[in-house]
């Protein structure tokens, strides 16, 4: 018989964190107790409920530390790199470089939902003509304006073609404020011409080798300036090594999710779920950690799924979700309706492939970036999901659009299009804005409908 | 059918694919041509090189024929010469007949090096006879009123601008404005620099390139100094007294420039935010006009007079 094991609110949390400490709980430098982060302002916590594991309380405390982190590198004389919108690919190079440590500007967007919009960083970007027709990335503006989030890098690099206009434009507001931006090339994905060369990606994806060669170029250019920044040349020997720590954060995460997507008893919450895979973009700014976390994590659910224990009932309905929320609670949502998330592609599918190792290690790179599953045509997304959704077992799809995104609305249409035709899946799509309180009835409603779909589909 | 689309922002490319309809088995042809938004390097050059090339494979492929190097020069100096008739809008041109005409400019010549007075009053009347390619169902009349000296002096700035939505320049000057800059996308700002006559006879394809990639200042660009190096120059010359921004409500490339267009050039601007063709926007819009004309007229001026004059009452 399944055994479930309750989801805790946040005071759950720190009772159970006190019983954890007096049974003799060992934690990195930046554990303790969950609920500092909500005094300190993230107080959207205080709406979610977590997993109960340790290893779970490791992976929140590690995420939610990351700007403490980065301002002690930077004290220690370490050289902060700011990476936008590629999700995945400039932080493996800039990894490579002992002195260098690379983080996502733009991950500033979950700020409003975790402080429930008290860090003013949309205000500020209102007030900089950034309004709310744009996406939550706008947060990003407000932080580098405001100064108040984390530390800023000496070095901007963004990526820029078939990529995201919002974040495109609001980078470019960054140059107004001094702070100049590498912008480097990444072009819409196409298929090849007939005849044309052409080369397998990582995830299957197919693309022109002229376009791999090309973006191959860019990200030489990226690395000259990663290397001048950081004073020692990046290369062909560092980048393997880069590689290969990614490569294990991939693996560990791909074990992970099959692992949680394929059991038969959900053994870790989607929240927990996306948090971690979060740190295969750029390890949460510390590698070793990020894979110590995942390793516990790994651990944890390898432990459950043998001792049958999940966190939701057996015959949850099981839901493949498209695009990552800007607010966490909606993965609290799903459950609650009776779902649970059996595979996703929040955007960066390519930075949870194997990067290869066969090739030389920025043509892997490139093949890697343009793997990115927004730079190519929905008709290839949507493939992507479908294969993946039958890899899991998925029954349902859930595509979440991030309101005032560019590139949501038109897409989110045309992949629910493409899924239903291709894999006869029942398609749910919602938006789910920064703080999704007022929405709540009508979303949840809309997840129970899926849900129910779902289950009136197996019998 | 075939339709040809640009990377040039997220509508476009994701328009693209649903013009492809290649989820529905529709084998219309679609081109999504990629235009890189980065212009400082060679690699972004070369890529808009191997797209022009790939385009011309397109082609081909659906019965056009690869053109010798003199040919591609030939049709190159055609455009050129015509071009180079319109770089500056003629004196006693409306703006809307330089847009038309500038629509022109980019269509199939027909006839061979027009001189501007000719090719305005060819171009009017083709377009009100709704034989023209760019025709649209616009008033014979506007293409008769010229334009006054008078009134103040805008730019009109912004993305592309559907043909229903031509009726925008009328409707500024007919508030009283006279639109001394047109920085829309169907302006002369993106008009390719003049060829190098040596350079076409030694490689037009390169000098091809070129011309258009070099040239084009806009605000998809990355980084997009070059808009704003254009429009400084422009404001210079033409003593632009306030800007006009003309955006799609979904367009945030331009939508994220408005605030510094007004930072970096000083002057007050206007924020016009559309959704396509609804006639029932037009009352609004010219009232936001007009609100933003008079706040440009001092009162009492001479040009306040004119104002008051050529503003049509509602």
């Amino acid at each position: 018989m399944t055994k479930l094991l309750q989801r805790l609110t946040l005071a759950e949390w720190d009772t159970r964190y006190a019983a954890l400490r007096a049974s003799g709980l060992g934690e990195p430098w930046y554990g303790g107790p969950l609920s500092r982060h909500a005094q300190q302002g993230d107080v959207r916590l205080r709406r979610l409920r977590f997993d109960q594991s340790p290893a779970a309380l490791r992976l929140w405390n590690f995420v939610l530390s990351e700007e403490d982190r980065l301002r002690q590198y930077q004290a220690s004389g370490k050289r902060l790199v700011g990476a936008m919108k590629d999700l995945g690919t400039v932080p493996v190079l800039a990894f490579s470089l002992p002195s260098l440590v690379a983080f996502y500007p733009d991950g500033a967007w979950w700020t409003p939902c975790l402080m429930e919009y008290g860090d003013g960083l949309l205000q500020a970007a209102d007030r900089l003509g950034i309004d709310d027709s744009f996406c939550p990335v706008r947060a990003m503006l407000g932080a580098f304006v405001l100064g108040n989030r984390f530390p800023l890098p000496g070095l901007l690099i963004a990526s820029v073609g078939a990529t995201c206009d919002d974040l495109a434009a609001i980078a470019q507001r960054l140059e107004d404020f001094g702070h100049d931006v590498l912008w480097w090339e990444m072009p819409h994905r196409r298929q090849p011409d007939p005849g044309e060369p052409a080369v397998e990606l990582p995830g299957g994806f197919v693309a022109a080798a002229s376009q791999v060669a090309a973006v191959r170029a860019e990200l030489a250019r990226v690395a000259g300036a990663l290397g001048r920044y950081a004073g020692q040349e990046l290369n062909d020997d560092l980048l393997r090594r880069g590689i290969c720590r990614a490569n294990r954060v991939r693996s560990l995460l791909d074990q992970l999710r099959w692992t949680v997507f394929t059991a038969p008893v959900c053994p870790l919450p989607a929240l927990e779920m996306l948090a971690a895979e979060m740190l295969a973009i750029h390890f949460c700014s510390d590698p070793a950690e990020a894979t110590a976390v995942l390793e516990g994590l790994l651990a944890e659910v390898r432990r459950r799924v043998a001792a049958g224990q999940g966190v939701v009932p057996k015959d949850a309905a099981r839901v493949f979700w498209v695009n990552p929320v800007a607010d966490l609670r909606a993965m609290n949502l799903l459950e609650d309706a009776g779902g649970r998330v059996c595979g996703t592609e929040y955007l960066f599918c390519h930075a949870l492939d194997p990067i290869p190792v066969d090739v030389p290690p920025l043509e892997a790179l490139a093949r890697m970036a343009l793997a990115d599953p927004m730079v190519g045509s929905p008709a290839d997304r949507a493939a992507r999901v479908v294969r993946d959704a039958a890899r899991f077992g998925a029954e349902g799809v859930v595509i979440s659009r991030i309101p005032g995104a560019s590139h949501c609305g038109l897409e989110g249409a045309l992949l629910a299009r493409h899924i239903r035709r291709a894999a006869d899946l029942p398609v749910l799509e919602l938006e789910v804005p920064p703080v999704l309180d007022p929405l709540e009835p009508t979303l949840a409603t809309r997840l129970e409908a899926l849900v129910e779909t779902v289950l009136q589909r197996r019998v | 059918m075939l339709a040809i689309a640009t990377t040039t922002c997220d509508q476009m490319r994701y328009a693209a694919a649903l013009a492809a309809g290649d989820d529905q088995g529709c084998t219309h042809p679609v081109f999504l041509m990629n235009i890189p938004r980065t212009w400082q390097t060679e690699v972004a050059r070369q890529f808009y090189r191997d797209e022009l090339r790939r385009l011309g494979r397109f082609f081909q492929r659906l019965g056009g024929r690869a053109p010798r190097p003199a040919d591609l020069a030939a049709v190159m100096q055609r455009y050129d010469a015509a071009r180079q008739a319109w770089r500056d809008r003629p004196a006693g041109c409306s703006a809307r007949q330089y847009a038309e005409a500038l629509a022109w400019l980019r269509g199939p010549l027909e006839e061979p090096e027009p001189t501007p007075p000719s090719v305005a009053a060819s171009a009017a009347h083709r377009i009100a006879a709704g034989t023209h390619p760019a025709s649209i169902a616009v008033p014979a009349d506007c293409f008769t009123q010229g334009t006054s000296e008078a009134g103040v002096r805008v730019a009109l700035v912004g993305g592309p601008l559907l043909h229903d939505d031509y009726r925008l320049y009328d409707l500024i000057e007919q508030a009283g404005a006279r639109i001394v800059v047109d920085g829309t996308e169907g302006g002369p700002r993106t008009l390719p620099r003049p060829f190098d006559p040596h350079a076409i006879e030694s490689d037009p394809f390169e000098e091809l390139a070129r011309a258009y990639f070099d040239a084009f200042p806009d605000a998809m660009r990355r980084p997009n100094s070059p808009l704003y190096h254009w429009l400084s120059g422009q404001i210079t010359s033409q003593q632009v007294q306030g800007i006009i921004v003309h955006r799609y409500v979904w367009c945030d490339l331009w939508h994220a420039e408005v605030a510094r267009l007004a930072a970096r050039c000083g002057l007050p601007v206007l924020d016009l935010d559309a959704a396509g063709p609804d006639a029932g926007t037009w009352p609004r819009i010219l009232t936001r006009v007009e609100a933003f004309l008079e706040s440009l007229v001092p009162h009492g001026s001479a040009a306040a007079a004119t104002l008051a004059r050529q503003t049509p009452l509602p």
